[in-house]
């Protein structure tokens, strides 16, 4: 479903010095695999979910999903391919349209914007329909303005919206890290809940370790640009948060211990 | 009284396209569009050389909003091709068209000295309906049958032209166009073509810009290239008065706000005009007009935070 091969993408230190975000990443995922990545700050997680989805590019390598290459087609051409959720709830949606208009433009992803009419009454009536199945009473406000509404409710719609034309590949960019603890939950459990349903299959970027372990049959932990761990399955159910806190540790004394040989060869060279 | 408001409202009318054009890219795509001064006067000037010319005065019309719209997508590209800030991409066009239009019109100035205008068609329809042109009476005050049917005329187009906008707005790409204005990153992610929505944006506010220029020139027999200095904070003057009367939210509330803000304009500077101010300091009235239009809210909000702070309890 899912092929990068060999992405690379480096950008210039502070010191002039070459900085690799992604250090040649290969990945395969397949048809309906959920799989959760996790990583610190800068280990290019973002950098991946940014080259997929089309708003950055690599330097080299290649990317294609369900055989099609992407690397070639600008941002909105992948639209129809990839559904993505932000961040930032009020990235996603367009905050003085209404509810009913956010979502008929999400109808209109991969369908064209073309001069037919945007709401018929047969789209309201799916939108109506649609809304209501999320289950946070939102079919009662749909003419509302989106700006009226909380993060964790455009959070919801974004969700519903990424996912209204099924994509071939949905990618989570941290969507509940901006939330409060509860609507945070609601969000993943819509998102479980679209996920099994449709048989999505998703690249899930995420900081809690909680859900890194509760989500999906797949996890890769990102460091520097490349991926150090990557379990699956039965490896995968068997993991546990401390665990993985643990392998944290572990590369960050790891990059400690690099700085600390760096500082003594500069004292010996200086 | 009576001619004075008749005027008004026929002036307002023409303002009706500028007004919206200037709605659609300060409100929807959040920018000045400078490229409205080049345009309106554009508009003003191939209209009036074509007629000259002995072209039919609607085709001509219809020609010079055209020409208005390309130089609006001009702008529209300068921005999306070319990284151009949006503010100087207005600049450019609008410093372009000044001479630009200095070459349709061969010369800076122009008595539309032209057989067959709009208000040509003002005065036949005046004929079929009032039997002359002379002047008439109601309830003992003056009016000219010319002038009535001009404002029956320009209403109506002012009226069919933003029931149109509002049918283009709720289509598929109108709605992407005013989605894009808001969240382009929201809209690239749900496929759509951003820098073309805001070139068609630009196109459309441009080219109604030019109409309102097109019709203007006609309708005082005068056409002159520096007729569109400033047209851009009328244009925001019409909005921000649209504002203070229709202080709706909704969408088509506030269109229908820049609508009624040309009319109620063009009335309030009839009136200014009768207390004998110089025309030429309608545009320093419009200025200060505007700039206190969005100081004033600044200022209210300036004014009641400290008085919270004052009137804690003990």
């Amino acid at each position: 479903m899912l092929e990068l091969a060999h992405i690379t993408k480096t950008y210039n230190g502070s010191g002039g010095e070459t900085v690799y975000a992604l250090n040649d990443v290969s990945l395969r995922c397949e048809r309906g695999s959920f799989v959760v990545i996790v990583g610190s700050n800068g280990s290019g997680k973002s950098t991946l979910m940014n080259i997929i989805a089309g708003s950055d590019t690599p330097d080299t390598g290649n990317i294609t999903v369900g055989g099609k290459k992407l690397l070639s087609m600008p941002e909105h051409r992948r639209a129809a391919t990839i559904g993505r959720v932000f961040q930032n709830p009020f990235q996603g949606t367009i905050a003085d349209m209404t509810v009913m208009e956010n979502l008929a433009l999400a109808y209109c992803c991969g369908r064209g914007f073309t001069f037919k009419p945007a709401l018929t009454r047969q789209l309201r009536e799916e939108i109506r329909e649609r809304v209501a199945g999320i289950g946070i009473g939102l079919e009662d406000r749909l003419t509302q303005s989106m700006s009226s509404l909380s993060g964790g409710q455009r959070q919801a719609l974004t969700m519903l919206m990424a996912t209204w034309r099924k994509p071939r590949l949905l990618l989570l960019d941290e969507h509940t890290a901006a939330l409060d603890p509860r609507s945070a939950d609601l969000v993943l459990n819509l998102t479980g809940r679209i996920v099994a349903e449709r048989g999505l299959t998703v690249l899930m970027v995420t900081h809690s370790m909680q859900h890194a372990v509760l989500f999906g049959e797949r996890l890769i932990m990102m460091h520097h640009g490349q991926i150090v761990y990557d379990i699956r399955d039965g490896e995968k159910r068997r993991a546990r948060p401390s665990e993985l806190i643990a392998r944290f540790e572990e590369l960050r004394r790891a990059d400690r211990m690099d700085e600390s040989v760096a500082g003594l060869l500069r004292a010996q060279y200086h | 009284m009576l001619t004075m408001i008749i005027g008004g409202l026929s002036l307002g009318f023409i303002l009706v396209p500028l007004a919206l054009g200037v709605h659609i890219s300060y409100r929807l795509l959040r920018f000045t569009d400078i490229s409205v001064d080049g345009t309106y006067a554009l508009g003003g000037v191939v209209a009036a050389q074509l007629i000259i010319m002995g072209l039919e005065p609607v085709t001509a019309t219809v020609l010079a909003a055209i020409a208005g719209a390309m130089a609006g997508a001009c702008t529209g590209l300068l921005i999306t091709r070319f990284g151009i800030q949006r503010i100087l991409a207005g600049i450019l066009i609008m410093t372009a068209l000044y001479s630009l239009n200095f070459y349709v019109l061969g010369k800076s100035a122009h008595l539309y000295d032209a057989e067959i205008t709009m208000l040509t068609y003002a005065e036949s329809g005046a004929i079929a309906v009032f039997g002359d042109t002379g002047a008439h009476f109601l309830f003992g005050m003056k009016f000219f049958p010319r002038s009535v049917m001009s404002l029956l005329y320009y209403g109506a187009m002012a009226l069919l032209l933003g029931g149109a906008l509002l049918l283009f707005f709720r289509t598929r790409i109108g709605l992407a166009v005013r989605g894009a204005g808001s969240n382009e990153a929201a809209m690239r992610a749900l496929g759509a073509d951003v820098p073309l929505l805001l070139v068609v944006a630009l196109a459309i506010s441009n080219g109604l810009a030019a109409l309102s220029g097109a019709l203007l020139s006609q309708e005082l027999a005068m056409v002159s290239i520096t007729d569109g200095v400033g047209m851009i904070v009328t244009g925001l003057a019409c909005v921000m008065l649209g504002d203070a009367f229709f202080g709706r939210k909704t969408f088509v509330w506030r269109f229908a706000g820049a609508l009624i803000g040309a009319l109620i304009y063009r009335v309030l500077i009839a009136m200014l005009s009768f207390i004998s101010i110089f025309s030429s300091d309608v545009r320093l009235v419009t200025a200060i007009f505007v700039t206190l239009a969005l100081v004033f809210p600044r200022l209210l909000k300036k004014l009641r935070t400290p008085a919270i702070a004052v009137t804690h309890p003990e």
